[in-house]
């Protein structure tokens, strides 16, 4: 009887789970995106990110009131991560050089060599890219559900000029 | 035993486990967002009415380039061309001439026409490529826009930039020798501002026909353009349409104008802004610029009632020219209150009409040229509304809704004014998982239009909604949607023609109980199958079909999309004419090239039996009857940039 209403309880806690995604509001689900992108990058339980940009008051916001293993640090020193949050311009602040840089513009993955990826809107629909030479790069290895959003640059490289890392 | 029950306890312990530590797919969770992040979810308005969402996913599977090819399968309506081959839609059973009690907006601004109140002769063709998705309100006495009243709104939203990111191109080529071309580039622009740009160009050339020797035509040339400018809190746009239309039957009294052309433009700017921060207070200012020519002769006489003599037929007209300009502005302000339990609207509005007949004469079949201007002296118009609606949530699963305003009329030209109001009450409840249940009652009217007293050289009196009583109920089961709706409206003071075909309210009361059954399936994640059947219940009027259905598929397979769509009206008796039972089947499918490039194929009244629209001819007595569309096909190349 214990084991049955323990099955019981899976299946309603599943349920439960199931309603409250479909339910979910979107900034949570965004956070969470980012939250398992950054984890799957680091390999770390708890990742500390440096955020950047025009919306950086946004996501910074988000992220503390929606993750627990996101962590976000105002220097780069012990960040994991650096996340440009919307439009930044200019050279990246001391210590961030040579960290692993994600966007939330696609524009950044030409603009900027060291950007790994990033995860942004495109045709009314959210989208994920990943670029393999800048993973093999930095030594990061994506597990097998991300195949489908990792593309080599290719001919497209970052335009001359453009703002490097 | 005891192993069994070992067994038992790890499965119920895994079970337990997956659901708190299982990563999820990151595929899913994408998909989740963007669920999550649909704009319907932000932008539906629960308490304007019974409501038909068509999303992006819906209108890219059915290739629904314009409003006619959503609104053909509009439950309680059919879809019709006027005199004019303008897009019109008859409720079940009734006929009427101009449509004016559907509202089309676009973002926040309505766009019908300031003349007639009908939105269609300018916007029936706006290209719906820009468009995140359509939103469709059934139901008398909304008040939360503070719109014209109406009984159908129709609502379409422009996609985010910010979301976007692209250009793209669609061209379109039909089996008629028309076009459609169609390019807009919307994107982020810098930090909290993006934009959107849409240029279009088409022709909608539909087949001629002839009758009594001369050519029947129905063509329209037409040309959009819209621009939107967005910041956090404030939205700047302007929205310019132009539509070049050849006759049809026009005014002809023998059912063929030889010739002739109406010309229209409108052109408008909005200024949406939210000064507070949490967006509760909403302030709208938009101009409106709406010019129309219309020429059109005949030899056989037009039928043109206020020109009428009966005494003698020579002084009666052959051709009409007319120029006319009309403007608007619109100004709405309205504050939210926003309690753990309850959300207060209050908004007041003013807007101001004015019509100005640069030119407007007829030509006699004597050969008389007769100037007449002006028909009334009545030619601007000013409303005052005041505006009040409270939801209330009894708990979470139950919420009240009551709302009404209040609209005075201010006119010149020696027209009374007037004050109305409309009064709403609406009930929306979830008893259990999957059961949703909503309910309105109101009292509403719609007003007489500047064309409605021009027509008439008379006053004309509100159409009075007593009461409208509507009430659907949604029943969820895992894939399937079951949606039962019906209601009871009663129409006072309708405007219809009298015999001299002079407009004037009738005495007597009219009754419509609406009923409808609509059924949506998700046979999987890319097959849907959806169908509906309305009806009026003993419908007083039998100008139209009374009863119709539709059935529609739409399915995805890798890179290929299909759907389609059987439309069906019950045939009718209008003035002794028998109009059979109309079938209108749609189909199309589209491939992707690339995920920017697609090529795309559509068919329309495949099978040569859709609905005909009958058409009294007043010199014989005669009924001529002809579809919206004769089968067409499309070809279109879609590509995004």
């Amino acid at each position: 009887m214990r084991y049955l209403i323990l099955l019981l309880l899976g299946f309603a806690l599943g349920f439960g789970e199931v309603i409250t995604r479909s339910f979910s509001d979107e900034k949570e689900l965004e956070v969470r995106i980012l939250e398992k992108i950054f984890s799957d990058i680091t390999k770390k339980k708890k990742v500390r990110v440096v955020i950047l940009g025009s919306r950086r008051d946004y996501f910074s916001k988000n992220i503390s009131t929606y993750s627990k293993r996101l962590k976000e640090s105002r220097s780069c020193g012990k960040a994991d991560i650096v996340f440009l949050a919307g439009v930044y311009r200019g050279k990246l602040p001391k210590g961030c050089g040579g960290k692993i840089l994600f966007s939330s513009r696609r524009k950044d993955i030409f603009l900027r060599e060291d950007c790994v990826g990033a995860f942004f809107w495109k045709k009314g629909r959210p989208n994920i890219l990943f670029i393999r030479e800048r993973l093999r790069k930095k030594k990061i290895k994506l597990p097998p559900e991300y195949d489908r959003f990792i593309e080599s640059l290719g001919s497209r490289r970052p335009k001359p000029g453009g703002k490097g890392a | 035993m005891g192993r069994g029950r070992n067994i038992r306890g790890v499965l119920a312990f895994l079970l337990l486990t997956l659901n708190f530590s299982f990563p999820q797919d990151i595929e899913k969770l994408l998909r989740e967002y963007e669920q999550a992040s649909e704009l319907y979810r932000k932008t539906r308005r629960e308490s304007l009415g019974h409501v038909i969402v068509f999303r992006r996913e819906d209108l890219e599977r059915m290739q629904a380039y314009r409003l006619g090819d959503l609104l053909k399968s509009l439950r309680y309506f059919t879809l019709s061309n006027n005199r004019f081959g303008v897009l019109s839609l008859f409720e079940f059973g009734a006929y009427s001439v101009i449509p004016k009690h559907y509202r089309l907006y676009i973002n926040d601004h309505e766009v019908s026409s300031l003349h007639t109140g009908s939105p269609f002769l300018v916007w029936e063709n706006f290209p719906l490529d820009l468009i995140e998705h359509v939103e469709i309100y059934q139901a008398p006495g909304a008040i939360e826009l503070g719109n014209e009243p109406a009984i159908v709104i129709i609502k379409i939203y422009t996609k985010d930039p910010r979301r976007e990111n692209v250009s793209r191109i669609r061209s379109t080529a039909s089996s008629r020798k028309g076009y459609d071309l169609v390019f807009y580039r919307a994107e982020e622009l810098g930090p909290e501002t993006s934009y959107v740009f849409l240029l279009s160009a088409g022709s909608d050339n539909r087949k001629d026909y002839t009758l009594r020797g001369e050519t029947l035509s129905r063509d329209a040339y037409y040309r959009y353009a819209f621009a939107g400018l967005y910041f956090p809190n404030v939205k700047l746009e302007l929205g310019y349409g132009s539509v070049n239309r050849t006759p049809f039957l026009g005014f002809a009294t023998d059912n063929v104008a030889e010739e002739g052309y109406t010309k229209a433009e409108d052109l408008y700017f909005v200024l949406t802004a939210y000064p507070l921060e949490d967006r509760s207070l909403k302030f709208v200012f938009s101009l409106d610029n709406h010019r129309r020519k219309h020429y059109e002769s005949s030899s056989s006489g037009l039928f043109i009632p206020i020109f009428m003599d009966p005494l003698n037929p020579l002084n009666n007209p052959r051709d009409f020219y007319e120029n006319t300009f009309f403007n608007k502005i619109d100004i709405y302000l309205s504050k939210t209150f926003t309690r753990r339990k309850n959300k207060l609207l209050t908004a007041v509005s003013y807007k101001l009409y004015n019509a100005d007949v640069d030119s407007r004469y007829y030509t006699t079949l004597g050969g008389t040229r007769v100037n007449v201007g002006s028909t009334v002296p009545f030619n601007r118009q000013e409303i005052y509304s005041l505006i009040l609606e409270d939801q209330f949530s009894l708990d979470p699963r139950n919420l009240l809704i009551g709302g009404v305003k209040l609209d005075k009329y201010y006119r010149n030209g020696g027209f009374k004014d007037f004050e109305e109001y409309i009064l709403r009450v609406g009930y929306i409840t979830t008893p259990r998982r999957g059961v949703y249940l909503k309910g309105f009652l109101s009292r509403s009217y719609i007003p007489p239009y500047f064309y409605d007293i021009e027509i008439s050289r008379r006053d004309l009196d509100t159409i009075k909604i007593p009461l409208s009583a509507t009430a659907e109920a949604i029943f969820s089961f895992g894939r399937t949607k079951v949606n039962v709706g019906g209601g009871y409206v009663r129409v006072k003071h309708s405007i219809a023609p009298d015999s001299s075909g002079l407009l004037r309210n009738l005495d007597e009361i009219l009754e419509y109980r609406p009923v409808s059954l609509d059924v949506e399936h998700d046979i999987s994640e890319n097959h849907r199958i959806q169908l509906g059947y309305s009806f009026f219940v003993d419908p007083e009027v039998r100008l139209s079909p009374t009863a119709g259905g539709y059935l529609r598929l739409l399915s995805s397979f890798r890179r290929i999309h299909t759907f389609a769509e059987l439309v069906y009206r019950r045939g009718f008796e209008y003035r002794g004419r028998r109009i059979e039972d109309g079938y209108d089947l749609s189909a199309g499918a589209s491939y992707s090239v690339t995920d920017d490039l697609s090529v795309r194929i559509k068919g329309e009244n495949l099978l040569n039996r859709a609905i005909r629209i009958p058409y009294l001819a007043l010199q014989t007595g005669s009924v001529d009857a002809y579809p919206v569309r004769e089968r067409t096909l499309y070809l279109s190349v879609d590509w995004v940039f």
